[in-house]
């Protein structure tokens, strides 16, 4: 894909810094686009930008989604994703945990590729990898808490800007609600692990010492 | 010992069991940010890099034991995964709002030279919108961003309101259909 001025055409290169990022560490959202390369429409971000002196360099996942939002790529996301994971080292040998989601999601080559729990919850590290390559691509961490016999699921904010939101769009399509991801005998273990979510103000008292004529302060 | 002992002799004490609790203290945190929690082992990784290189300078007490080491180095990589998803995250909340940055509020105040009727029309709509919808406590905000001769919303009230003034005006701006290029082509 190439655009711009006659004579002065930009190529899409993709690059990665290989002495900064050891290839085995390597996310897409390490993947980056040099400023020649985007659309004049991309808003510049200081946080963002990688300043070097052959220019700046942005994530290339947040250009993606800049792409999407402003109507100026319009292909299904995980047909460009599938592309794109062929161009990248395929050097991903740990497989990602399956049977975890639903038949649908894990057929649309989601999965949950790391998974933390806690007494009152349980997050999950979703990823989403292509049929024809090992690349994981971050989806989002998604938190479980049981509320008695029900599952309640919700992303945990504020989390990558990038093309993971689009994923998340498709991950949701394909669930009827996100506490619906879990495959039944996955979800049944989760709600047995968990305790139950406690309702109620949680109320922290803080001892006063500096002033002990003074009441306790409550911080609700 | 650790009182005589620098930062680095403390790094190189560490077992394997204490290394690897700290990763997973690491992957915590990146799980706590929404941030990927492949990226623990480069975390832990970025956050010796500030003790070997000194850029990070510990207290003697933080030396004091293997405790408070460990406790340190928890200090560390909780700074630096604040710090990680402060930069890959810096944009997420024009994103969320369904894609309406505070743009749109600008161009709807403050690009009169296509059409001054219809530029005074639009903004005494959103005003008059503004202040059926909102409730009493962000009056005083809305009345002042009316008056603002920059068109910024003034923090009269406090920064909440600001926020929560801003959020509404996005909400009737998409009522209302309004986007940049349907404003400047009228």
């Amino acid at each position: 894909m190439t655009w711009g001025e006659p004579g002065r055409r930009h190529q899409a290169r993709l690059y990665w810094n290989a002495k900064e990022l050891p290839t085995r560490s390597l996310t897409f959202e390490q993947v980056l686009i040099h400023e020649e390369d985007t659309l004049g429409t991309f808003p510049h971000q200081p946080a963002f930008a990688r300043v070097t002196e052959v220019g700046k360099f942005y994530p290339f996942s947040a250009y993606l989604l800049h792409l999407y939002a402003q109507k100026e790529a319009g292909r299904d996301v995980l047909e460009v994703l599938t592309e794109l994971s062929r161009l990248l080292p395929q050097k991903r040998t740990e497989s990602p945990i399956t049977g975890k989601l639903n038949a649908v999601l894990e057929k649309d080559g989601f999965r949950v590729t790391n998974r933390i729990t806690e007494p009152a919850r349980a997050l999950l590290d979703i990823g989403w990898v292509s049929a024809d390559s090992d690349f994981r691509f971050f989806v989002g961490i998604l938190e479980v808490k049981t509320d008695g016999p029900r599952l309640k699921a919700q992303w945990v904010l504020p989390g990558l800007i990038g093309i993971n939101h689009l994923l998340q769009g498709e991950f949701q399509k394909r669930s009827a609600s996100l506490a619906d991801c879990l495959a039944e005998e996955y979800a049944k273990q989760v709600i047995a692990e968990l305790q139950p979510q406690k309702h109620g103000k949680q109320t922290l008292h803080v001892r006063n010492h500096d002033c002990p004529g003074l009441p306790e302060r409550v911080n609700s | 010992m650790y009182g005589t002992t620098t930062a680095l002799a403390c790094l190189n004490a560490l077992t394997a069991d204490e290394r690897n609790q700290l990763v997973f203290f690491a992957q915590r945190r990146l799980a706590f940010f929404g941030l990927p929690t492949e990226l623990s082992e480069d975390l832990y990784q970025q956050s010796t890099i500030g003790v070997i290189g000194g850029t990070r300078h510990p207290r003697e007490q933080d030396l004091a034991s293997q405790e408070a080491f460990l406790n340190y180095m928890r200090g560390i990589i909780n700074s630096v995964a604040e710090g990680w998803s402060r930069r890959e995250c810096s944009v997420t909340k024009e994103y969320r709002s369904n894609h309406c940055s505070l743009d749109v509020i600008q161009d709807m105040v403050a690009k009169p030279d296509a059409d001054p009727q219809g530029f005074k029309d639009l903004r005494e709509t959103l005003f008059r919108r503004l202040r059926e919808e909102a409730p009493a406590r962000l009056l005083p905000t809305i009345d002042a961003w009316e008056q603002c001769p920059d068109d910024r919303i003034p923090c009269v009230t406090g920064r909440k309101h600001v926020y929560l003034v801003r959020q509404l005006a996005q909400k009737i701006a998409r009522k209302l259909e309004f986007t940049p290029e349907s404003h400047s082509s009228s």
